[in-house]
């Protein structure tokens, strides 16, 4: 490497409570040497944990971030299932997938049309002050504006009428629900039900006539640069369709042969997490394929998770409209697995409507409202839980002692499965256009567009001055002076 | 349409960001039976937690910031035209001013007409732990007690 190396720095990436960091290396001659991305964790959540009672875990551990506390509450009531060996009845069960496509429907629905459809519906050489959902409702219209603030709160009302609170549910306990809902509650779901489904389709429709037309998401979706054959992990279900809430961990390779199909409780033997000097963060890769260092392809080990990955990992959807969304979405690619990184959007949207036809099916279902909310409990021990949060696979696993109180605790969150992924597609995006050490606002925004496809989750809880969090880019010389500085 | 919510902002689990949910714990005794107020507590933030305010008259926020000024410093702040300011997005969500700007442009009917914060000078944190500083503890009763104030005298109603 040589003496004259330069170093950028994007600190933070989001102005989002949570801190990250994109460190671009040039050389000499102001072209990428390399890239990495960095999650400066809040240190000792295990050592936290060690010693409380393990029914506190799905209230703490959806403290981690404030993003996905659905995910994190039910991967914990799983987890704990585990632990004390309880099946929860089905009505609880219900209830659970019932809360948990809602939040995936409400989730994928923010991210398109506030973070990663600007990018696209307004053009990622759009000034920022258009670059966002005021510029996206300014090409689609006002009504449809409505409808996206509309159906939020539908997604959201669900999540508290099941979870008992809209943003922090509360009503997740091992072996079932603590409590149910009326059918007065049933009926209002329904009914908020069938309007996401409509909105579901609605926004695919928006994504098929617009952006499938504007040759800069074809050109991004196309390019040889964002395309990386990686390994993917996620759930299916029974007969290998698409799962949110529970099913085996299903693993395929770069060509879609299957790599492995697991229980919850195996999928960590799958796995070997290796340290690195520049992040606390362990990224994890597939112990058996091994690791190749940031490299795709089928000698690596790194695997990617997320919307892209689970429909790459599924056989089916298991529903009507998104099994025909998944059908246009293959064709377009010429079939599976699809390997661009850009496609996290169009797949984000498949999911989207699939979550909001089980919101809807599951919404009729009789025994909502009648029927156990809990099964009885083994004594504590070990367990495993796995779930499908927005942004891709999260594994919490416990030991818990006779007592019930947590012994030993391990999380892996979507973000750190897809750091390996993340650093590869900065370092393509800064590769392609970053040249003789020029970085720019407009150069930025396409280093960043690479990252927002994964929607990653920095699992940061800490505060600065709400909004005033600056993007700065710092170029540094050898001597880490900085030569230039851009802030927004 | 319930007037006013209070919304406790913030991290429990995170020492001092604890700080307005704490707040939160000491209004509850005082204002449960209050039907013209919801408390609330949220980790959450941007369009996520902007979202919550839709419906309401009044919006008062409590929750802890690095400001530099010492630790356990309250001010209150009206930020009933805050907003913009921030135009781009982060990895997943948008900025609490952006987000604020935002929701006051989609939903202006359903907007609160004032949003006040009640704001806590905290050091940054670089661990979990339970529980707060005694100056962010003394911050908390100092904001609960002010908020109960403004509510007796009719200041945040208007």
């Amino acid at each position: 490497m040589s003496q004259e190396i330069k170093h950028v720095s994007i600190d933070p990436i989001t102005r989002l409570e949570g801190h990250g960091r994109i460190e671009l290396f040039l050389d000499e001659h102001g072209e990428l040497s390399d890239a990495f991305f960095q999650i400066p964790e809040l240190r000792g959540f295990e050592r936290f944990c060690q010693g409380r009672n393990g029914e506190d875990m799905p209230q703490i551990t959806e403290r981690i971030c404030g993003v996905c506390p659905e995910a994190h509450h039910f991967a914990s009531v799983k987890t704990l299932d585990d632990c004390y060996g309880a099946t929860p009845p089905p009505r609880a069960r219900k209830l659970r997938e019932l809360l948990y496509d809602a939040y995936i429907f409400s989730d994928h629905l923010l991210h398109f049309y506030y973070l990663g459809g600007p990018d696209f519906l307004v053009g990622p050489y759009a000034p920022p002050g258009e670059r966002n959902i005021l510029g996206v409702i300014g090409k689609v219209g006002v009504e449809l504006g409505k409808e996206v603030i509309k159906h939020r709160s539908y997604g959201q009302k669900v999540i508290e009428l099941v979870g008992g609170r809209s943003i922090h549910p509360v009503t997740g306990l091992p072996g079932g629900q603590s409590k149910g809902i009326t059918s007065d509650e049933q009926a209002d779901i329904q009914t908020m039900a069938a309007s996401c489904v409509e909105f579901a389709k609605a926004t695919l429709d928006v994504f098929e006539k617009t952006l499938l037309e504007d040759e800069t998401y074809r050109r991004f979706v196309g390019d040889d640069a964002q395309v990386m054959p990686t390994y993917y992990m996620g759930l299916v279900g029974s007969e290998g369709e698409l799962e949110f809430y529970d099913g085996d961990v299903r693993v395929v390779s770069p060509d879609g042969a299957e790599y492995a199909r697991v229980g919850n409780r195996e999928v960590l033997s799958l796995i070997e997490e290796r340290s690195e000097p520049w992040t606390y963060v362990k990224i994890p890769y597939l112990k058996d394929v091994g690791w190749a260092g940031f490299t795709a392809g089928p000698e690596s080990g790194l695997y990617r998770v997320g919307p892209l990955a689970r429909l790459n990992v599924c056989e089916r959807i298991g529903s009507p409209a998104a099994q025909k969304a998944y059908e246009t979405y293959l064709d377009f690619f010429g079939g599976g697995p699809v390997h661009a990184t850009f496609a996290y959007h169009w797949a984000r949207l498949v999911e989207m409507l699939a979550a909001s036809e089980r919101l809807a099916a599951l919404s009729a279902d009789p025994e909502l409202v009648s029927g156990a909310l809990r099964a009885p409990l083994g004594a504590p021990g070990e367990g495993v839980g796995v779930i499908e949060a927005a942004r891709g696979t999260l594994i919490h696993h416990y030991d818990l002692d006779e007592n019930g109180l947590v012994r030993s605790l391990n999380l892996i969150v979507a973000t750190t499965h897809n750091v390996g992924g993340i650093s590869l597609s900065i370092k393509d995006m800064a590769r392609a256009v970053v040249h003789d050490g020029k970085v720019d606002e407009g150069i930025l925004n396409l280093v960043e567009m690479s990252f927002r496809n994964y929607d990653p989750c920095l699992a940061c809880a800490t505060h600065a001055l709400p909004g005033q969090m600056p993007l700065i880019v710092s170029v540094r010389d050898a001597q880490g002076r900085v030569v230039e500085r851009i802030e927004r | 349409m319930t007037a006013r919510l209070i919304v406790g902002w913030g991290n429990p689990v995170v020492g001092d960001d604890g700080f307005g949910w704490r707040a939160i714990d000491l209004l509850e005794g005082r204002l449960h039976a209050r039907e013209d107020i919801d408390l609330r507590k949220s980790s959450t933030s941007g369009m996520r937690l902007v979202e919550a305010f839709l419906g309401y008259d009044e919006v008062i926020l409590i929750d802890a910031a690095i400001t530099g000024e010492p630790v356990g410093t309250v001010a209150r702040l009206d930020w009933s035209s805050a907003g913009g300011g921030w135009t781009d997005r982060g990895g997943h969500d948008e900025p609490f001013l952006t987000a604020l700007a935002r929701g006051r442009t989609l939903a202006p009917d359903r907007f609160p007409r004032r949003i006040t914060v009640y704001r806590c000078a905290i050091e940054r944190e670089t661990q979990w732990r339970d529980g707060l500083s005694p100056a962010v503890e003394a911050a908390a009763h100092e904001s609960a007690r002010r908020v109960l104030e403004e509510i007796e005298e009719g200041i945040a109603v208007g």
